[in-house]
């Protein structure tokens, strides 16, 4: 919100020129931290988001961000480029708060249907012309909008599965004779968490499909509404990725909340950072690369037993620098917590012997896995995903990199060390559920390889300057009506939040983009005409992780 | 098939050379790191019952009853709700809570995970690790204090 000036952010100025093509719509400007932003009217959102899509290049609608104010109901579009993702604008449509009604973006891109399904569910806010616009994370019956100012907590909520909307059935079969209508999950060891699919099969040929989501919905965009920023919001993000990427995931917020309130990082503290996240990385992309193989066929425990071996190694690691196994909280706004355990050498030695037999049991993997015929049978040239898709639904992570889209946050949009270290983006072109493996492996010796950098940077590092924290006041409250999106690269994609302070110690809004939410999204574009053990298979090789889909 | 041949090679090759990760819980106490973060420890002594693991617990874990005099009377931690964060031991200035290594715990109700002050006081430390000297060694060593023995006032 705040001013209607641009030329107050001297930064910003030079790049508002990204916003040239929809001017004329534009009936206000806004003071984002991040990007460039202009308020428009609700019919012109269709308009604006094609035109900033095929003019400004703005291909890539990260996230969208519903709110309220006491005045207003608002939306909020993030764009950026898949080429350059710091070129970035916010587009804003003000709704009146007797009528909260605006137009869907769902023409301009794919993504903006789940989007705006959680703003309708969660604030509250319509959609003229969206093509679906039910709740998404509630059950339908839900009263109420949670994240609405005049929400009552109390009051109690009744949601019989009868009154539950079979509807979406009913459209994928009509017209259709002899079609069955099935359901996986929500308890179901192929959907990784509590998902839901409703399926509708034309004989073994998958008709349609529709992820039914919000299982496992935590509240916790609210919960960190309700949160210091200086303490207690970061033992949370690694609750959204129980997976192993917790570090990542607490950078996300780190990286938002640092960018929000101007806070310094120690150029050691980034190296701590960058090699832990990695390690986390590693986590990941193991588990998801070990339960693969079983979602595949259930003949491959022996091989998820050596993707948890390689696990059981790092999280020793992780454990011995940052206390837990999965729940690290190891991030400080400002830095970590702790410098590397004593006797630093030990440590040293400890992961550099894991990174020297990292290789050989990676060809392990390897030859268990992705040499393995059954896998290459089930997988390559099935769930294929292509680019152009992909993007529409905005994916991003090795999702998006097994379609050929070179998108990584860590190169694109730097920080921590790693535009000073080596190390390579990996894609694939194919777009398979193959691909999709092999951009997690591949990506597992990147870690490695930035890793190893890393140890060598924090060996030389001289004694006194090793400052793993700046110095943060105990309070922090950033100004009045600041606001911004800033976004990670996490295990599944791209991790982005945004925030808006009030001038308390509190964030007044706190979105989570997960990655897996889009991924999740583009499942049907990848399985619909196809068997059902593909779309087993499918499920499994966007790696979503149901923590930051329901949040 | 290669392919195939290739992987059942590889599980023999590990099948025979004897390694194993896991340990046979309980004979065996597994190894924790002495950066672990299991259940609090806590020191009337030492607390000057500030409140400020209180208020900066994420989660309400902790609750503290204080007299009119500001004396502190109870201090009760919920160890079931507990997300191991370990900000009260980071924010406490006199390091009066302390999160040990211990993780084992149990209880046949929900509520028997509420430790007040006596309960907090036993746990055990885990192996004889001192968590404040292994996280924070400037801090000084906390072991051997409040070992159970003491009286309190
Ligand atoms: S460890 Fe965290 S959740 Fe547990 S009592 Fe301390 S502050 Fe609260
Ligand atoms: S922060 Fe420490 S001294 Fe203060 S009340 Fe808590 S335990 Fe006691």
């Amino acid at each position: 919100m705040s001013t209607e000036a641009v030329s107050d952010v001297p930064a910003e100025s030079d790049r508002s020129g990204i916003l040239a093509p929809v001017t004329a719509s534009l009936i206000g400007r806004e003071t984002h931290r991040n990007a460039p932003a202009g308020r428009i009217k609700p019919q012109d959102v269709p308009d604006v988001l094609r035109t900033l899509k095929t003019e400004s290049g703005l291909d890539h609608l990260s996230c969208v961000t519903a709110q309220q104010y006491p005045d207003r109901y608002e939306t909020m579009y993030h764009l950026r480029s898949y080429d350059d993702p710091t070129q970035e604008a916010s587009i804003v449509v003000p709704t009146s708060s007797e009528e909260p009604r605006s137009t869907s973006g769902t023409t301009a891109f794919q993504t903006a249907a789940w989007h705006e399904r959680e703003a309708f569910d969660l604030v509250g806010i319509e959609y003229d012309d969206h093509p679906d616009l039910r709740r998404i994370l509630l059950p339908e019956t839900w009263q109420g909008h949670p994240l609405s100012l005049d929400y009552d907590q109390d009051q109690p909520q009744i949601v019989p599965l009868r009154e539950q909307d079979g509807s979406a059935h009913a459209i994928a079969s009509e017209g259709r004779e002899g079609t069955m209508f099935i359901n996986i999950g929500p308890h179901h060891p192929a959907t990784h968490g509590v998902m839901h699919l409703k399926l509708t099969l034309d004989g073994e040929q998958v008709a349609a499909v529709e992820p039914d989501i919000g299982y496992i919905h935590r509240c916790e965009e609210q919960m960190a509404q309700n949160c210091t920023y200086r303490y207690q919001i970061m033992p949370y993000p690694d609750r959204w990725d129980w997976s192993g990427g917790g570090l990542l995931n607490e950078w996300a917020y780190a990286r938002a909340a640092e960018s929000l309130a101007d806070i310094e990082v120690p150029e050691y503290a980034q190296v701590l950072r960058t090699m832990s996240a990695e390690f986390s990385r590693i986590l990941a992309h193991m588990l998801a690369a070990g339960a693969y193989a079983l979602d595949v066929s259930g003949d491959f425990t022996a091989t998820f037993m050596y993707a948890i071996n390689e696990r059981e190694r790092v999280q020793k690691i992780l454990e011995d620098l940052t206390g837990q196994r999965l729940m690290f909280n190891y991030f400080r706004l400002g830095g970590v917590v702790w410098d590397l355990p004593e006797p630093r050498s030990e440590f040293f030695e400890q992961v550099r012997s894991y990174l020297d037999g990292l290789p050989e049991r990676l060809t392990d993997i390897h030859n268990l896995l992705t040499g393995n015929e059954i896998i290459q049978t089930r997988t390559v040239d099935t769930g294929v995903l292509p680019a152009e898709v992909a993007k529409d639904y905005g994916c991003t992570g090795p999702v998006a990199r097994g379609s050929g889209v070179d998108y990584d946050l860590r190169r694109d949009d730097p920080y921590g060390y790693y535009d000073r270290l080596e190390w390579n983006v990996i894609t694939e072109p194919d777009g398979d559920n193959y691909s999709r493996l092999l951009v997690r492996l591949q990506e597992v010796e990147e870690s490695a390889k930035i890793i190893d950098q890393c140890v060598d940077l924090l060996e030389e590092w001289p004694v006194d300057e090793r400052t793993i924290q700046s110095n943060v006041p105990r309070t922090i409250r950033p100004d009045d009506d600041t606001e911004g999106y800033w976004a990670v690269e996490a295990a599944k994609g791209e991790l982005g939040i945004y925030m808006r302070a009030d001038g308390t110690e509190k964030p007044a809004r706190f979105k989570i983009r997960g990655p897996s939410f889009s991924n999740l999204q583009a499942l049907p574009a990848m399985t619909v005409g196809g068997q059902v053990p593909d779309l087993i298979a499918t499920l499994g090789s966007l790696d979503t992780i149901m923590g930051e889909v329901d949040r | 098939m290669i392919g195939i041949l290739k992987g059942m090679a590889t599980t023999m090759k590990h099948a025979l050379d004897g390694k194993t990760f896991t340990v046979k819980y309980p004979e065996t106490a597994p190894e924790v790191s002495p950066r672990f973060r299991g259940v609090h420890k806590f020191s009337q002594e030492r607390c000057i019952w500030c409140r400020q693991c209180e208020n900066v617990c994420p989660n309400d874990t902790i609750q503290i009853v204080m007299d009119d005099q500001r004396n502190g009377e109870q201090y009760n931690l919920h160890i079931g709700q507990c997300i191991y964060c370990r900000l009260c031991e980071e924010v406490c200035p006199v390091d009066a809570i302390l999160l040990t290594q211990n993780f084992e715990f149990t209880a046949d109700t929900k509520d028997e995970f509420i430790y007040n002050k006596e309960q907090l006081k036993n746990v055990p430390w885990y192996k004889g690790i001192d968590p404040l000297n292994s996280r924070n060694p400037d801090r000084g060593a906390w072991i051997g204090e409040g070992d159970g023995e003491v009286d309190y006032q």
